[in-house]
């Protein structure tokens, strides 16, 4: 660690943690009002009747109805159990993916590496709206690319986007392409620090591929493993983008992820209040996760 | 002799694998540019044709002289200009004091720092939803202004942190010797840190610049028709049965393009910046 330049018998000139604070606090400011400010309106929002006739106007407070009535909802445990196998489909295989690539990008046996390298990264370069619109195109029934080519290798059409189950594993297919590239940097990084002469002298103690794999690798990519694995992880529970850009989460409301749930609710069904009672209940949903994902990943900890 | 062709032969066949696997993941996108250059009868074909026999530009013809292609690009421009400058006044010396200061726990302060990005950007729709019903009862949706400011405010923590892992690599004794002669700290970034960190701050701009041009669900909220940006402005396309997919994908090959350039010119010091993050093993 970096150490500040100390003179002899007097402080560096950089223990100041007030003029730091000085200099750091109008962009935090700005953060605050404009990013968690906003969060913390939403309790208030959430105990209102907004809607859409009286939005401008005025709002009634009341209370905790809007939770009650969101307990007898029968949606909002489908949005969050339909979110969860989400998270328990999607971030595995995405983990798998990012492990993959990097392995390939890793291994001394492929040539090309830097070109290869480049073009995996793809996903991430084009923005997430423009790859959204592509995978419905690519899995739009008479001119998509996935039917055309199941066409012409003998396979019959699928009705992607219009059958609730096919149009989820399209979202997994799309989010495992939209991820990887970024699981896959952090790792390559990663094993790119591990030291060559630990595989060498492993070697030449016999070890085969597969035991280095095990005891060097793995061990020591583990925390940012980890650490890509929580933020996917919050990607998925989060999903907002790929299930409504590419079929509006349908066909009508059958693949309404939670947080999709409480945008229609608000945006199309003009609900403000119960809608924002609905999301606070989905941040209650997150943190759980985040904090426990944490505290069971050890990764604040300083080693 | 052997075991060297054999060695050979493993080579060639796992880069052939790999080389298999990137097109796969590639593919889509060639897909959206071959597409633009369809014509509209060869798409809704039923055969596969992954390289148009008669290309053509038509649909870029569609884009620059029918559609309101140059409206939404003239809004997108001025919300991301709007939050570059916002974001680059905020950001430099935030990112110098945490680069330069000694504070309690700053390694560890890193990794909450990132999630709560990750956690804020996440639960997007709970502040959404507050921030339009303030923005509606202040009268100030509908302002690309606004808009920009409230881009700027979420892109402060990760430019930030970027451009500390920058200026850290940054020798520190020309802006050291400035305060102890007795610089004030706002002269010493301008005179000092601006000039040196150049290459870190134009990565922290093309990247706030991106961010305000691919921005979709607040854009789309927020504004009316005269104001749509680009992203906006694709979506609706996608709601009218009226815009054939080649015109569509025409106008989103625009979209992109500037992004994949301007990424393309950052990518080394993104990749720099996120092995730091690396969030040393």
């Amino acid at each position: 660690m970096r150490v500040g330049f100390k003179m002899r018998g007097r402080k560096s000139v950089w223990h100041n943690a007030p003029l730091a604070l000085w200099l750091i606090l109008p962009g935090l400011l700005l953060f605050l009002c404009f990013n968690l400010y906003p969060i913390v309106h939403s309790l208030y929002v959430s105990a209102t009747d907004m809607n859409f006739y009286n939005i401008g106007e005025h709002i009634n407070f009341i209370g905790l109805s809007n939770y009650q009535k969101l307990l007898g909802d029968p949606h909002i445990y489908r949005a969050i159990i339909l979110t969860l196998i989400f998270v328990a489909t999607s971030v595995p295989l995405k983990i798998l993916a990012g492990l993959l690539f990097a392995f390939i990008l890793n291994s001394e046996q492929v040539l090309g590496k830097p070109i290869l390298r480049s073009l995996s990264i793809l996903p991430w370069v084009v923005p997430l709206i423009f790859s959204c619109f592509l995978w419905r195109g690519m899995f739009t029934f008479d001119f998509g690319a996935v039917n055309q080519i199941f066409k012409s290798i003998g396979l019959p059409a699928v009705n992607w986007l219009y059958d609730a189950r096919n149009a989820f594993i399209v979202y997994i297919i799309v989010e495992v392409w939209l991820a990887y590239p970024f699981i896959m940097t952090v790792l390559l990084g990663a094993m790119q620090s591990i030291p060559p002469d630990l595989y060498e002298s492993a070697s030449m103690d016999g070890a085969g591929t597969w035991r280095k794999l095990k005891s060097i690798t793995v061990p020591l990519i583990k925390r940012p493993l980890l650490f890509t694995a929580i933020l996917t992880s919050i990607s998925s529970i989060t999903m907002f983008m790929v299930p409504f850009l590419i079929n509006d989460a349908g066909p009508g409301r059958s693949n309404d992820f939670m947080m999709v749930y409480g945008y229609k609710e608000a945006f199309q069904g003009g609900r403000y209040g119960y809608a924002a009672a609905f999301m606070v209940i989905a941040m209650l949903i997150c943190s759980v996760f985040i904090i426990i994902s944490l505290k069971a990943s050890k990764l604040t900890k300083e080693e | 002799m052997r075991p060297r062709v054999r060695r050979m032969i493993l080579r060639g066949g796992i880069t052939l694998m790999a080389v298999l696997i990137v097109l796969a993941v590639v593919f889509p996108v060639v897909w959206m540019v071959t597409s633009s250059i369809r014509p509209y009868s060869l798409l809704v074909s039923s055969t596969f044709e992954f390289i148009p026999s008669n290309p053509t530009l038509a649909a870029f013809k569609w884009v620059f002289l029918e559609s309101p292609f140059f409206l939404w690009l003239k809004n997108s421009l001025v919300v991301s200009l709007m939050t570059v400058v916002l974001v680059l006044l905020f950001v430099v010396p935030g990112a110098y004091a945490f680069s330069r200061f000694l504070f309690w726990k700053k390694e560890s302060l890193l990794y909450v720092y990132f999630i709560l990005m990750q956690f804020v950007g996440g639960v997007g729709i709970a502040g959404l939803i507050a921030l339009y019903s303030i923005m509606a009862r202040l009268d100030l949706l509908n302002s690309l202004f606004v808009l920009s400011i409230i881009y700027a405010a979420g892109a402060i923590p990760f430019n930030t942190w970027l451009l500390k892992t920058y200026l850290d690599s940054v020798p520190k004794d020309f802006d050291e010797a400035a305060i102890m002669d007795g610089a004030s700290t706002l002269g010493t970034i301008r005179h000092v840190i601006l000039p040196i960190a150049k290459p870190g701050i134009a990565v922290v701009a093309l990247l706030t610049f991106m961010s305000g041009w691919s921005e979709f669900i607040l854009a789309s909220t927020f504004l009316n028709p005269e104001n749509y940006t680009l992203s906006v402005g694709l979506y609706t396309l996608t709601g009218t049965y009226e815009t054939p997919w080649n015109q569509f994908a025409a106008m989103a090959i625009l979209f992109a393009l500037p992004m994949v350039i301007f990424f393309i010119i950052a990518q080394g010091y993104l990749r720099a910046g996120l092995a730091m993050g690396g969030i040393k093993g």
